[in-house]
């Protein structure tokens, strides 16, 4: 059974060192790779410096081509669980174990590290989108609910490994697990508690997320029922 | 307007609308591409459907023809798409420059890597981390 720990990179310099030596140290037992997706600051060199593990892209195509060059990355050296983690160091891999536990019990494909499995949403204007895609995606699957839609950290199996490699359009975004939700992918959620940003800024402002949420409602209630669907034999 | 403006307006969003969501279907246009064209849809059957809207806006503006002020509209949004493809052009094209530049270098330093095969793993980490790539 072989994990590997995916960490997409996009002008990390600030937050790498510390993201990848906690690993290092900490969890022997996962092997990890970055993703450097065509970063403009010193990514790069501190990753070489560092002798780390680097998959390194040499333009910029945004998360979900980085996602997909670590799925290729996973499957061709035949790992069987890819976990996705930030690299601002959002993600703390403590809770890898608890996702593996659920993902083994359960057996379903895709386990979301969630913020709101247990605990209530904030009413924060953010929340509120959050809330807004998590009640689209309940009404366009027939009722399946899944708290937290915009975490990043999520453990995928070898099917999803796959599909996500190799499937045009499969970003890693809500609209993609409501789609794979009503193609009969399994989905299931485990409590986890995120750290605040430590460096850097959120690419998201209020004009970009407006646009988001409106690109997102848009394919979930809409342009999703038109979707060839790909079923999963469970 | 004509009533045969009107019929060509229907067809033509119907068209566009139809024609999209084939596209959707087989995976073959970007959501932000889609949600532009059904738009673009939704304001011609408008205008087929309600002419006051045009007559109105016509009025307003000074346009002797409410037709003129409806190809107006579809050529303003025809350049604003073909504004925004031309920029996306040309970054493609300057990422297939970087690309295979990329390419070309990295393939040259592996197959140096390999003529140095008893290079020893410090001396290694130094030229990697010597490497300048693109603008950092």
């Amino acid at each position: 059974m072989k994990i590997l720990i995916l960490i997409p990179a996009y002008n990390e310099a600030e937050n790498i060192e510390r993201v990848v030596d906690n690993l290092i140290e900490n969890y022997l037992d996962y092997d990890y790779v970055i993703i450097n997706d065509g970063s403009t600051d010193t990514t790069r060199k501190i990753c070489a410096k560092k002798d780390y593990n680097l998959l390194d892209l040499p333009v910029n195509v945004g998360l979900s081509g980085a996602i997909r060059s670590g799925m290729r990355y996973a499957n061709y050296y035949g790992y069987d669980y890819v976990v996705q983690l930030d690299g601002d160091g959002q993600h703390d891999p403590k809770y890898i174990a608890d996702m593996q536990a659920k993902m083994q019990e359960t057996g379903c494909d895709i386990v979301i590290g969630s913020r709101f499995k247990i605990k209530k949403k904030p009413f924060t204007f953010r929340m509120f989108g959050s809330q807004m895609l998590t009640a689209a995606i309940w009404i366009t699957t027939g009722g399946k609910y899944i708290g937290d839609v915009t975490s990043g950290m999520r453990l995928f199996n070898k099917k999803m490994i796959k599909r996500f490699g190799y499937d045009m359009h499969y970003s890693p975004e809500p609209d993609t697990l409501a789609y794979l939700l009503n193609c009969g992918v399994r989905i299931e959620e485990v409590q986890v508690n995120m750290h605040d940003r430590i460096a850097g800024v959120s690419y998201l402002n209020f004009k970009s997320s407006v646009w988001y949420m409106m690109k997102m409602l848009f394919s979930i209630l809409i342009f999703q029922w038109v979707r060839i669907r790909v079923k999963e034999a469970n | 307007m004509s009533f045969t403006l009107q019929v060509i307006l229907i067809a033509a969003a119907v068209t566009t609308v139809v024609w999209i969501l084939r596209n959707i279907r087989k995976f073959r246009v970007k959501m932000e591409d889609a949600i532009f064209w059904t738009f673009f849809a939704a304001i011609l059957l408008v205008l087929a459907l309600f002419p006051e809207i045009s007559y109105r806006l016509s009025s307003i503006l000074g346009v002797i023809s409410p037709a003129n002020l409806i190809f107006v509209i579809v050529i303003f949004l025809l350049v604003e798409k073909i504004f925004t493809l031309s920029i996306i052009v040309s970054q493609l094209e300057d990422k297939i420059a970087v690309l295979s530049a990329e390419l070309a270098l990295r393939t040259h330093s592996a197959e140096q890597k390999l003529a140095r095969k008893e290079i020893n793993k410090d001396e290694f980490i130094k030229i990697e981390t010597e490497k300048v790539s693109q603008v950092e």
